[in-house]
C-alpha cells in the first residue's frame, strides 16, 4: 500500500479542519482541544495537533491530508507534521485581514523549511472574485509564482479543485 | 502517650525517623492555620499521607496519566459517594476494573510523597502522634520507607529552592517568548509541559496555573523552570500582565456570551436548520470535535456570498457520516502522532527505516512524461483514465465537472482586463490538463493544430461567455502563425488554472511577450517599468536584461524549445498583453490594471521560487541536554540532567511520551523538508485522476 501525504496549513481559524473534512473518506481524526483563553478568539476549538483525512485513489495508493495546528505558537510541530510530504496547501482565511500577516509568517516558514510544491488557497473567496484573490495575494506578499486558488472550505468540489491545483503543480514541477 | 510538638522545634523528618525507630503505628497530625495533613504509620512505616493544602487527588491523578477515563472517574464517584464512602475511591477503581491493583499501588505512593513533600516544606505547625492499635481504613497494603521519604524529600525540597531562584514566588506570572532561547533548534515536551504551555498566558500566576491543571504549585513550578530555562518563557511587565489580563476578561466574556446564546438556540429548536440539527447524529470518534460546535463554526466559515456565491448550510457529504476510520488509517494516525511524540532522534531513525529509498528501477528520469515533450506516441504513455479530445473540448462540461461555475457575459465587461484574460482562455488549454488528451494530440497531427492555435481557431472552439467584441481585441498569439505543432504542454498548471476559471494570472506569464517582435519601443517599456518603482534595483536590473537579451522567440524559435520556453499559458497572454500592433494603451491599461503587482517589478520574467538548498545540518538540543550543558554537578540530584529527570517525571518509574519539537531554522539555511521520493509522476497522474473521480 503507496500512502502519500498533503499537508493543510494556514493560519488559525482558517478553515483547515473543515477542509479537511469536506474531502476525506473517514470521519476526520482531530486532536482537537477546547480553545484556553490563550489562544484567542474564533471558534470554540482549534487543532492543537493535527487532523487527519483520507482518500482513497486506487486499491493500492491512498492520500492522507495532515491539518497542521494553525497557531503561530504551535509552529515547531509544523516541520514534524510535514516531513516527507508530496506538497501543501496554505488556507489563508480572505475575509479575516488581521490573518494575513500569519499567513506570510507561515508561507516564509514553509519557503524557508521546504523545497516542495504548494498552492495557496483563499477561503470565502468565489471562484470569479479575481479582484478578491488579488487583494489576497498582494496583502500575503505572494510571489506570482505560486498559485492563489479561491476555494470554499466546505464545498467538496472546491477542496477537490484545490487539491489539483496543488497536484498539477507538483507535477509541473517534476519536469 | 501522644507525641506532640511544633515543626520550628523538630523537623518533619526528625520526627518521621523518631517514629520508625519505635516502630508505632498510628497517625501523624500537622496543623497549620490554613491547611493540615495527616500521615499514618504502620510498624514505623508509612502506608498513607493526605493533606488538604493544593493537593492532587488521585482520580485527577490517574485521568492526567491517561489511565482512566474522565468517564470511569465520575462513575467511580457516584459509586463512592452512593456508597457513603464506605470504599475509598482506589478500591472502586479496581473492583471495576478500570485499574489495576499494582497501578493504584504506584499512584498512591506517588501521591503519598507528594503529600509528605508538600507538608515538608511547611515552616510553621503543630504536629501532633496518635498511637492507634490499627489504621485499617486508610491501609491498602503500601508500605513506604521512611528514609527514602526523607531522601525523596531532601532532593525535592533541594530542586525547590534552585527552582525558587528562577520562580522566587507562586505569583509569578509567565508568558510564551516571542522567540526561542538562542541556541535552541530542538525542544522536547512532555505531556505536562505541553498542557502547561497552553495555559501560560501572561495572565495567570503560577498558583492559577496550578489550581488549572489541578497540581501543585511545586509541579507546575518545575515545569516552569525547565520552560524558562529554555528559554520558551518569559516574565511579562506589570503592564503587559494587566492589558493580556483585559484581554482575556474580555475573551472570557465574549465566549460566554457565545455560549448563552448558543444554549439559548439549543433550548428553542429550530426548524428550519434539518442540517444543524442532523448533524449530533453523526458518528463521531472520541477524540472529535463536538458536533454543536462543529455545526457552530459554519457560519464563522461561511464564504462571503456575494456576488451570488452560494452559501450552503452544512453540505452532505459533512453532515452525512463518513466511514470510521480503519485500522490502517489508525496505524498511518498513529504513527504520525508518534513522530510527534517520540523524541527527535528516535523519529528520525524511525523515519529513515520506514521511509523507502527512491527505486533504483525507477529513476524519475526515466519515467515517461506523458504529453511534456515532443514525444512519439509510442514513449507517450496511454493512461486509461484519459478523457476523450471530444470531452476535453467540451470546456463547459470540463468546469463542471470540476464544479466550476462559468461567470455570466455581463460579468465579463465589468472585470478589469487581467481579469479578461483569465476569463478569456484559449479553449485548447481546457484540455492541457489531462496530460493524457495531449497525448493524443500526437497521434493526430489535424487535430493538434487545432490545439495549438486556439486563438485562430476561435470561432470553432467556443469562448463560452467573452463577447465577440472583446475577441476581437485579442490578437492571435505570434507563435502560432509561425509554427506548426510546437507542443501540448500537458499538466502546465497555469493554464490549467486559468482554463478551470482559477487563481490569478502570474504576472511572469503576463510580462514576457512584450518583449517579442511586438516589443513596444524602448522608452515604453521603461514607462512601464516606472510603474513599478517599488521594485528592487534587481528586479529592475532583471527587467532590463530581460528586454535587452531575451531572444524574439516568435521569429525564430526552434521548434523543439519551444515547449520549454514558451508555454501555451504564455502565448494566451501574448494575446492580449502583446498583441500585433497593439496600441500601447493596451499594455497600460493592463499594467495599471495589476496594481500593487505590477509593482512588484513590471516586465520582470519572475525566476522559479528557490526553495532552499539541499540538506541542512540538523543542528539541535533537546531541553534536557540544554540544561545539562550549564550544570553537571552539585545538589543532591547528582547534576542539573538527573535533576531533570526528576523535574520531568522520569524518577517515578512511569513511562511517559515526550513531544518532539523543531524550531524555525536561523534564516537563509537550507530546508530540511523535502518531497516524497517516492512518488513519481506515474503515481501522482494516477493520484490526480483520483481526486478528480473523488
Amino acid at each position: 500500500m503507496q500512502s502519500v501525504k498533503v499537508i493543510v496549513t494556514g493560519p488559525f481559524n482558517a478553515g483547515k479542519t473543515t477542509f479537511i473534512k469536506a474531502v476525506s473518506e473517514i470521519t476526520v481524526l482531530s486532536t482537537e482541544r477546547q480553545i484556553s483563553d490563550a489562544s484567542g478568539e474564533g471558534s470554540g476549538e482549534t487543532t492543537v495537533a493535527m487532523d487527519f483525512g483520507r482518500i482513497t485513489i486506487s486499491d493500492d495508493v491512498v492520500l492522507y491530508l495532515f491539518g497542521t495546528p494553525g497557531q503561530e505558537r504551535f509552529s515547531f510541530m509544523w516541520e514534524t507534521l510535514s516531513e516527507g510530504m508530496l506538497g501543501f496547501v496554505l488556507i489563508v482565511d480572505a475575509e479575516d485581514e488581521g490573518s494575513f500577516e500569519d499567513a506570510k509568517a507561515m508561507i516564509a516558514f514553509f519557503k524557508e523549511m521546504s523545497d516542495v510544491p504548494f498552492v495557496v488557497a483563499a477561503n470565502k473567496v468565489p471562484a470569479t472574485d479575481v479582484k478578491t484573490l488579488r487583494r489576497v495575494r498582494s496583502a500575503i506578499a505572494l510571489e506570482d509564482t505560486v498559485p492563489l486558488l479561491p476555494v470554499d472550505a466546505r464545498e467538496k468540489e472546491s477542496v477537490k479543485a484545490v487539491l489539483l491545483g496543488l497536484l498539477y503543480r507538483i507535477l509541473d514541477s517534476m519536469d | 502517650m501522644a507525641l506532640r510538638g511544633n515543626l520550628k522545634d523538630f523537623s518533619l523528618p526528625d520526627v518521621f525517623q523518631l517514629v520508625q525507630l519505635s516502630g508505632k503505628t498510628g497517625v501523624l497530625r500537622i496543623v497549620r492555620p490554613d491547611a493540615e495533613g495527616s500521615i499514618w504509620f504502620r510498624d514505623g512505616e508509612v502506608f498513607f499521607a493526605q493533606s488538604n493544602w493544593r493537593h492532587e487527588l488521585l482520580g485527577d491523578r490517574l485521568v492526567s496519566a491517561q489511565r482512566i477515563t474522565p468517564a470511569a472517574l465520575e462513575r467511580a464517584l457516584e459509586m463512592h459517594k452512593a456508597e457513603g464512602g464506605e470504599r475509598r475511591l482506589g478500591e472502586i477503581l479496581v473492583s471495576e476494573g478500570y485499574i489495576t491493583q499494582h497501578v493504584l499501588e504506584t499512584f498512591v505512593q506517588e501521591q503519598i510523597q507528594d503529600t509528605i513533600f508538600d507538608i515538608m516544606r511547611w515552616d510553621e505547625g503543630d504536629f501532633d502522634f496518635e498511637v492507634l492499635p490499627e489504621v485499617l481504613h486508610e491501609d491498602i497494603g503500601l508500605s513506604v520507607s521512611v528514609e527514602n521519604i526523607v531522601m525523596e524529600g531532601s532532593r525535592r525540597l533541594d530542586e525547590w529552592n534552585r527552582i525558587k531562584k528562577k520562580v522566587p514566588s507562586a505569583d509569578m506570572v509567565f508568558k510564551m517568548a516571542t522567540a526561542p532561547g538562542e541556541g535552541t533548534f530542538e525542544i522536547s515536551l512532555k505531556p505536562v509541559e505541553w498542557n502547561l504551555l497552553l495555559l501560560i498566558d501572561g495572565t495567570r500566576s503560577v498558583r492559577e496555573l496550578a489550581e488549572e491543571v489541578r497540581s501543585t504549585d511545586f509541579e507546575v513550578a518545575r515545569v516552569i523552570y525547565g520552560l524558562f530555562s529554555a528559554g520558551l518563557l518569559e516574565v511579562p511587565s506589570d503592564e503587559e500582565v494587566e492589558r493580556l489580563r483585559a484581554e482575556r476578561a474580555a475573551r472570557e466574556e465574549k465566549r460566554a456570551r457565545a455560549a448563552t446564546a448558543r444554549a439559548a438556540r439549543e433550548e428553542s429548536p429550530a426548524p428550519e436548520s434539518e442540517t444543524a440539527s442532523s448533524a449530533p447524529e453523526v458518528p463521531e470518534p472520541e477524540a472529535h470535535v463536538p458536533e454543536e460546535t462543529a455545526v457552530d463554526k459554519q457560519p464563522e466559515e461561511a464564504p462571503a456570498g456575494e456576488g451570488g456565491h452560494a452559501a450552503p448550510e452544512m453540505p452532505e457529504f459533512l453532515s452525512v457520516g463518513a466511514e470510521p476510520p480503519s485500522d490502517d488509517d489508525m496505524a498511518v494516525f498513529t504513527e504520525m502522532m508518534e513522530a510527534v511524540l517520540l523524541p527527535h532522534d528516535a523519529a528520525a531513525a524511525e523515519t529513515l527505516e520506514e521511509e523507502p529509498p527512491a527505486t533504483p528501477e525507477e529513476p524519475l528520469d526515466e519515467v515517461p512524461q506523458p504529453g511534456y515533450g515532443p514525444e512519439t506516441a509510442d514513449e507517450t504513455p496511454v493512461v486509461p483514465y484519459a478523457p476523450t479530445v471530444e470531452d476535453a473540448w467540451d470546456e463547459s462540461a470540463l468546469l463542471a465537472e470540476m464544479g466550476i461555475a462559468q461567470p455570466p457575459a455581463d460579468d465579463v465587461q465589468d472585470q478589469e482586463p487581467s481579469a479578461i484574460v483569465e476569463e478569456h482562455q484559449p479553449p485548447a488549454e481546457a484540455e492541457q490538463y489531462q496530460p493524457p488528451a495531449e497525448a493524443e494530440t500526437y497521434e493526430m497531427p489535424a487535430e493538434t493544430g487545432q490545439y495549438e492555435t486556439p486563438a485562430m481557431e476561435s470561432d470553432d472552439v467556443g469562448f463560452g461567455a467573452i463577447p465577440e467584441s472583446d475577441l476581437a481585441e485579442i490578437p492571435a498569439p505570434p507563435v502560432a502563425e509561425t509554427e506548426g505543432p510546437q507542443f501540448t504542454p500537458s499538466g502546465d498548471f497555469e493554464s490549467d488554472l486559468r482554463t478551470l476559471g482559477l487563481g490569478e494570472y502570474p504576472l511572469e506569464l503576463l510580462e514576457p511577450e512584450p518583449v517579442s517582435e511586438s516589443r513596444p519601443p524602448m522608452s515604453e517599456m521603461e514607462q512601464a517599468a516606472a510603474e513599478a518603482e517599488d521594485g528592487s534595483e534587481s528586479d529592475w536590473a532583471e527587467f532590463v536584461q530581460s528586454i535587452s537579451e531575451e531572444p524574439a522567440p516568435v521569429e525564430q524559435p526552434p521548434a523543439e524549445e519551444a515547449p520549454v520556453e514558451q508555454t501555451p499559458a504564455e502565448e494566451g497572454v501574448a494575446e492580449t498583453a502583446a498583441p500585433e500592433g497593439g496600441s500601447d494603451q493596451d499594455l497600460d491599461s493592463l499594467l495599471e490594471s495589476l496594481g500593487s503587482s505590477t509593482e512588484k517589478g513590471a516586465g520582470v520574467i519572475a525566476s522559479e521560487t528557490d526553495f532552499g538548498e539541499g540538506e541542512r545540518t540538523g543542528e539541535y538540543i533537546s531541553t534536557d541536554s540544554y540544561l545539562a550543558e550549564f550544570d553537571t554537578g552539585g545538589g543532591l540530584s547528582g547534576g542539573l540532567c538527573d535533576e531533570l529527570i526528576a523535574l520531568t517525571g522520569g524518577g517515578t518509574g512511569r513511562a511517559r511520551p515526550v513531544t518532539t519539537v523543531n524550531a524555525i531554522p536561523e534564516p537563509g539555511e537550507g530546508g530540511r523538508l523535502h518531497i516524497d521520493q517516492t512518488v513519481d509522476k506515474e503515481l501522482l497522474e494516477q493520484i490526480i485522476q483520483g481526486i478528480e473521480d473523488l
